[in-house]
């Protein structure tokens, strides 16, 4: 009798074994039946290294995986990290998919996704931005920023064209640089003259070749070509300034800003949310048009949702969504004020003063699990 | 150079984030008692069931990956039982989430295998990786051979972003690679 390794996802607590259990030797340890009434057993079982016959093990996997076919489809949260999965593959074959004619269309079925989970559910959009900074960085870095932009242009009051253009833009803002991208994210030293006549040059390389695969949305191509232009006209790549530019171009200027500042560079940890929004308020009416960021700001929430946050009574947890005014979010705190782990999670006002805002922690000091699907979902 | 020992000790012991580390010969007898020890913590940190589930899995997976394919082995190579070889394991828990990380050496002909089962593996969406699993388990596809194993598709299937993976040439040991897997979870 051949037999195969038991793994944690063959036990299910509350249900009989469905075959005998051996150990390593071939001893029998477990009779086929034997109810399994807690994780606890399951985690020692497979811990010791559990075996059973494998046509047995077989069947029992094809019932489950079965079975799993009527369960719910994927979470927001997990649509969500699908979706950046589906960027990365999308631009590490990017010459190929431009060459075959489909880049386009990909870009927008990818565009109405996130239209659609930031309408479902606009707090976990932001929250996961912060709290689950995984993949290359070039791609959801795209999809971060059309994240925020789509959340600012709905607020913003944007029609549903010009919204869409601008998601669209943030997507490919950076198409034909986006390796160039990830090596100067790592590098640690100031750019290079090459590096930033590079750099100077890509919203218009991007442009370029949008409207080569036949491109011709104007709101769409402007907020790529304008990405990197400053109110004050010190930007690039035509120092082109104040309502010459458009409202696009900016929303998708800050976007950009915010979410290369909140996130984890090899140089330096990720700024809190709070400190990268500070940023963009003190360069309104500089580098940033005054009125569009403080729209910017308000869209975004001074305390947005995934922030860490320490609160009066010491207690550390994340912002779930804003509160009775903007100054007092709900919160959910996840360590206790002794520093131990709060078990379950408690939901803190921060309008009473005993939960009050204290301090924004450092996102890699924050030592506590965040369930995303629990908190969001 | 003890000095730098001991710094290097020191700021995992205070990092705080490190719920679990471990590098050096690992056996089966020695992967219970690491689970039985991080499934405390987990308890005592309230972690729910299903990120539990998740998070014991992989660390098994991992480990049982260097149990029995690492190079670097205290047993003879070809004995399939009480094995000991040499691996590095760790459980962090940074920015709201875990990372499992592990690394072992392996054979060329292992690196180029598990190149090829990772690759397609890597960028799969849930629903994908959910198929893949569906179709191995139906196929009989077994741990040893060609196509994802279902080990690493367990380990794909419980991770909640892409799996990263590193594969290093050891200019010192020719022929063999330091193979590096990190799930998030």
């Amino acid at each position: 009798m051949s037999q195969s390794r038991v793994r944690h996802s063959d036990i299910e607590v509350g249900k009989a074994l469905p075959w005998d259990v051996y150990d390593e030797k071939g001893t029998l340890l477990l009779r086929k039946g034997y109810l399994i009434n807690s994780e606890g057993q399951v985690d020692r079982l497979v811990a010791v290294g559990v075996f059973a016959d494998s046509n047995a093990l077989r069947q029992s996997r094809i019932a489950q995986v079965e079975a799993e076919d009527s369960e719910p489809e994927a979470s927001p949260a997990q649509e969500w990290l699908d979706l950046r999965k589906k960027m990365e593959l999308l631009y590490e074959n990017v010459e190929l998919t431009i060459q075959s004619g489909q880049f386009i269309s990909r870009i927008t079925e990818i565009a109405r996704c996130v239209d659609s989970l930031c309408g479902a559910k606009p707090e976990l959009a932001q929250a996961i931005i912060s709290l689950r900074q995984d993949g290359r960085y070039s791609s959801r870095h795209l999809l971060d920023s059309a994240t925020i932009a789509r959340l600012a242009a709905r607020d913003l009051k944007l029609t549903p064209a010009r919204e869409f253009g601008l998601i669209c833009a943030a997507l490919t803002m950076n198409l034909g640089t986006t390796c160039f991208q990830d090596e100067i994210k790592a590098q640690s030293t100031p750019l290079t003259d090459e590096q930033k006549e590079r750099l100077h040059k890509h919203p218009e390389e991007a442009t370029t070749r949008l409207k080569s695969m036949g491109v011709n949305d104007p709101i769409w191509l402007r907020a790529v070509l304008e990405h990197h232009e400053h109110f004050d006209g010190t930007g690039y790549p035509n120092g082109t300034a104040g309502h010459e530019l458009s409202p696009e171009g900016q929303i998708l200027r800050l976007a950009d800003i915010y979410c290369a500042r909140i996130t984890f560079r090899e140089y330096r940890s990720a700024v809190p949310l709070t400190v990268a929004l500070r940023g963009i308020l003190l360069e309104r009416g500089k580098t940033v048009d005054q009125t569009l960021a403080a729209q910017f700001i308000r869209a975004v929430g001074i305390f947005p949702p995934g922030l860490q946050l320490r609160l009066a009574n010491g207690e550390k947890g994340v912002v779930v969504r804003p509160g009775s005014s903007p100054n007092h979010p709900l919160v959910v705190s996840l360590i206790g004020g002794d520093g131990l782990p709060l078990s379950p999670p408690v939901q803190r006002d921060t309008h009473n003063p005993l939960y009050g805002v204290g301090e924004t922690i450092d996102p890699a000091t924050f030592n506590a699990y965040v369930d995303i699907d629990s908190i969001w979902g | 150079m003890l000095d730098d020992v001991f710094e290097e000790y020191g700021e995992l012991f205070t990092a705080g984030n490190v719920c679990f580390f471990y590098s050096g010969y690992l056996s089966q007898p020695l992967l219970t008692a690491m689970v039985e020890g991080f499934k405390v913590k987990l308890d005592r940190d309230g972690v729910s069931n299903p990120i539990r589930r998740r998070l014991l899995s992989s660390l098994v997976e991992m480990t049982q990956n260097i149990i029995h394919y690492a190079q670097d082995t205290l047993t003879p190579s070809e004995q399939d039982d009480h094995q000991l070889r040499w691996g590095s394991i760790s459980v962090t828990l940074t920015q709201g989430h875990y990372l499992l990380e592990c690394a072992n050496r392996v054979d060329a002909a292992q690196a180029h295998t598990l190149r090829e089962r990772i690759e397609p593996l890597r960028l799969m969406t849930h629903a994908e990786i959910k198929e893949a699993y569906a179709q191995a388990i139906r196929q009989d596809t077994p741990d040893g051979s060609k196509g994802a194993g279902l080990g690493l598709l367990t380990i794909a299937r419980d991770a909640q972003a892409a799996l990263t993976y590193r594969l290093i040439e050891d200019a010192a040991r020719p022929g063999t690679v330091i193979f590096l897997l990190k799930a998030t979870i």
